[in-house]
């Protein structure tokens, strides 16, 4: 197991290694630059600016000069939001954007699994008919309407939540639900298909003519087998939610880090681009390494050192 | 006189489909002995799955036992009709005084358990043993169905297990407590040739070991001759003939049994006899011919075939057929009735 994690995480730093590499050049490749104006800047100007990031230094140095950062953990100066590094930009957004999206992540485990459970349960049933057709509105309907939606109703016209900032404990409650609404309705559908793929299965009838009793036969022995896609889905979405959302946090004014992967591009601000691809990455490796943890310890027949038993 | 295990009344199970009422069982009656093995035999769709189905009360929704008794008749006598439990207490009558075991072993396991899990499961569902005791009787269990290595195997997923010690592992589980009847759907169907004996030899063993009642479904009349005392062959969701194994296998009487003989391959015979199929195809039980589903293929078929199924008319103590050939006043085919003047 050691050994196996080990080797996991030898993988992770290298696919994060390609991961930079790959986005340095192609970035590189876009045309215009940080200091790039609608209106342009002085040749003198630019020359400084670009002497100053070294980014009149050969390529391949500048290359080089990244990785040897990133190796100790330091992502660089921010190009364009002055006197900030891009550690700065993280260590001040992401803990907002991880808190927010962290309850949703909860919240979204915690609901949809078990919404999914008694959907497939009583399928064909008008609650299933309900929670089914709330469940396709929330994956169809885009955040940016079920966030303005909320302040309009909950803020705008009732008063009861703040409608931006996160001053106030309320405020997190809109950004959560905004958040929450695309992987919730996914996490509760697929739950249910699964739970009713599993329950069709044959030893779930072996089950039955045993005598074990239905909740032991849904709790014990079909919910287990219908989590394994849950789980697969659930990992990488965590990942996701955890580095906020442009459009949420924009719309809550919320101080996150999900905008900066927006300005980053747009402001061809290289360093803030990676630091953000580089982030969302290594969250999302970490993820898929628990996922393939949860799956050995849900499903036997699937080992992670590759050894027979 | 043998003591009853199961009466079958009148048993009707239908499935409520979008496309209309799905007739798979019309109407059938039969009654199993202690120490009987009774096949059933027939071809898919001929409702013999289904019939093993309601007697374990399994029937899925959107299918139903729509009219019938099955009564289950218990060791000191006492009579319970299964279509009249609630799942609950029907819960403590499967695994325990009836059990069942299915065609796929491969799948019929839970892959997220070890085989000990699944087998004291249901070992301490229906006793008071405790958690080490049900763990030493699911060995014991595992031995006596001809695991090499109960010790060293018990722990072991099913994936570990070949298909036929899958089955293996799923009859011991089926006999751990003892049942007065076990129910076989195919239990060999999805296993090679030599295991399918050697299954076939372990139920032969276990009925007479523990004296309990076997119902085994197949559509494979030579596992029926191998391990059966008596045999039902069922067509379009009745019963056409029931009997001994030795009237089913050498006085058949229903044109249906008759063809299905001359429709098995026997390595035995001379070989360049040709093969007899029956001709056309099973009922469609959305909409079932009013007289005998077997009618639009039999050979024989009078006017009153078509008009009226026939009552099951009785040869011997044993034996009954549904033919109206078996009336007095029918023509009597010479192939149907060799031995009559």
């Amino acid at each position: 197991m050691t050994k196996y994690l080990i080797k996991r995480i030898l993988t992770a730093i290298f696919t994060l290694l390609i991961i930079a590499t790959v986005t340095f050049f192609l970035l590189r490749a876009i045309p215009g630059g940080p200091f790039t104006r609608e209106k342009a800047l002085p040749d003198a100007i630019i020359r400084a600016l670009n002497e100053k990031y070294n980014l009149d230094k050969p390529l391949f140095f500048q290359y080089l000069d990244y990785i040897k950062g990133l190796l100790t953990f330091n992502l660089g100066p921010s190009y364009r939001i002055l006197g900030f590094t891009v550690n700065d930009i993280i260590r001040s957004g992401l803990p907002t954007s991880a808190l927010i999206g962290g309850i949703a992540s909860a919240l979204i485990v915690i609901i949809g699994i078990p919404v999914g459970i008694i959907s497939a349960l009583k399928q064909n049933s008008p609650v299933d008919y309900f929670v089914m057709f709330l469940a396709t509105l929330g994956v169809t309907v885009p955040n940016f309407i079920i966030a303005t939606l909320i302040i309009y109703i909950f803020s705008t016209q009732l008063g009861w939540l703040p409608s931006n900032g996160i001053s106030n404990p309320l405020g997190y409650i809109g950004p959560v639900i905004a958040l929450m609404g695309y992987s919730l309705s996914f996490v509760s559908r697929l739950t249910r298909s699964s739970m009713l793929e599993v329950l069709r299965q044959d030893y779930v009838r072996t089950a039955r003519a045993n005598g074990i009793s239905e909740r032991k036969v849904i709790f014990k022995h079909a919910l287990k087998n219908a989590l394994i896609p849950v789980i697969t889905y659930v990992g990488p979405m965590v990942a996701a939610i955890l580095t906020g959302s442009f459009v949420v946090e924009k719309i809550f004014a919320v101080p996150g880090i999900g905008r900066y992967f927006v300005q980053g591009v747009t402001n061809r601000d290289y360093t803030v681009i990676m630091g953000m691809t580089v982030l969302y990455s290594a969250f999302y490796i970490f993820m898929i390494l628990l996922v393939d943890l949860a799956y050995s310890w849900i499903d036997p027949r699937i080992r992670l050192d590759g050894g027979a038993r | 006189m043998k003591k009853k295990v199961l009466e079958v009344k009148g048993v009707k199970t239908s499935f409520f489909t979008h496309l209309g009422e799905v007739q798979a069982v019309r109407g059938i009656d039969f009654e199993l002995n202690e120490g009987e093995i009774l096949g059933i035999v027939g071809e898919s769709g001929s409702g013999k799955s289904v019939t093993s189905l309601s007697i374990m009360n399994l029937v899925d929704h959107p299918g139903e036992i729509k009219e019938g008794q099955i009564l289950f008749h218990e060791e000191d006598g006492n009579i319970v009709d299964f279509t009249s439990l609630s799942s609950r207490k029907m819960n403590e009558y499967r695994g325990n005084d009836v059990a069942m075991i299915f065609q796929d072993p491969m799948t019929s396991l839970n892959p997220v358990y070890s085989i000990q899990n699944q087998m004291i499961e249901v070992i301490q569902r229906h006793t008071d043993l405790n958690k080490q005791e049900a763990i030493e009787r699911a060995k014991s269990l595992l031995e006596q169905v001809g695991i090499p290595d109960p010790e060293g195997q018990i722990t072991d997923y099913p994936h570990q297990f070949s298909g036929g010690m899958r089955q293996r592992a799923l009859i011991a589980t089926a006999i751990s407590c003892n049942p007065r009847l076990l129910i076989a759907d195919e239990p060999t169907t999805a296993l090679d040739v030599t295991i399918q004996a050697q299954i076939l030899e372990l139920l032969k063993k276990l009925q007479k070991e523990i004296n309990m009642s076997i119902i085994l479904i197949t559509h494979d009349l030579g596992v029926i001759a191998e391990v059966s005392t008596h045999v039902i062959v069922m067509y379009g969701g009745m019963i056409m003939e029931k009997g001994t194994v030795h009237e089913i296998f050498y006085e058949p009487k229903h044109p249906y049994t008759i063809g299905l003989h001359q429709s098995i391959p026997q390595s035995a015979k001379k070989q360049k006899e040709r093969l007899v199929p029956i001709e056309g195809s099973p009922p469609d039980l959305l909409d079932p011919p009013t007289g005998c589903p077997f009618s639009p293929r039999c050979p024989h078929a009078m006017e009153v075939c078509l008009e009226k199924a026939a009552p099951l008319f009785e040869v011997s103590d044993s034996q009954k057929v549904s033919c109206w050939l078996l009336h007095e006043d029918a023509p009597k085919p010479k192939e149907i009735f060799k031995g009559a003047k």
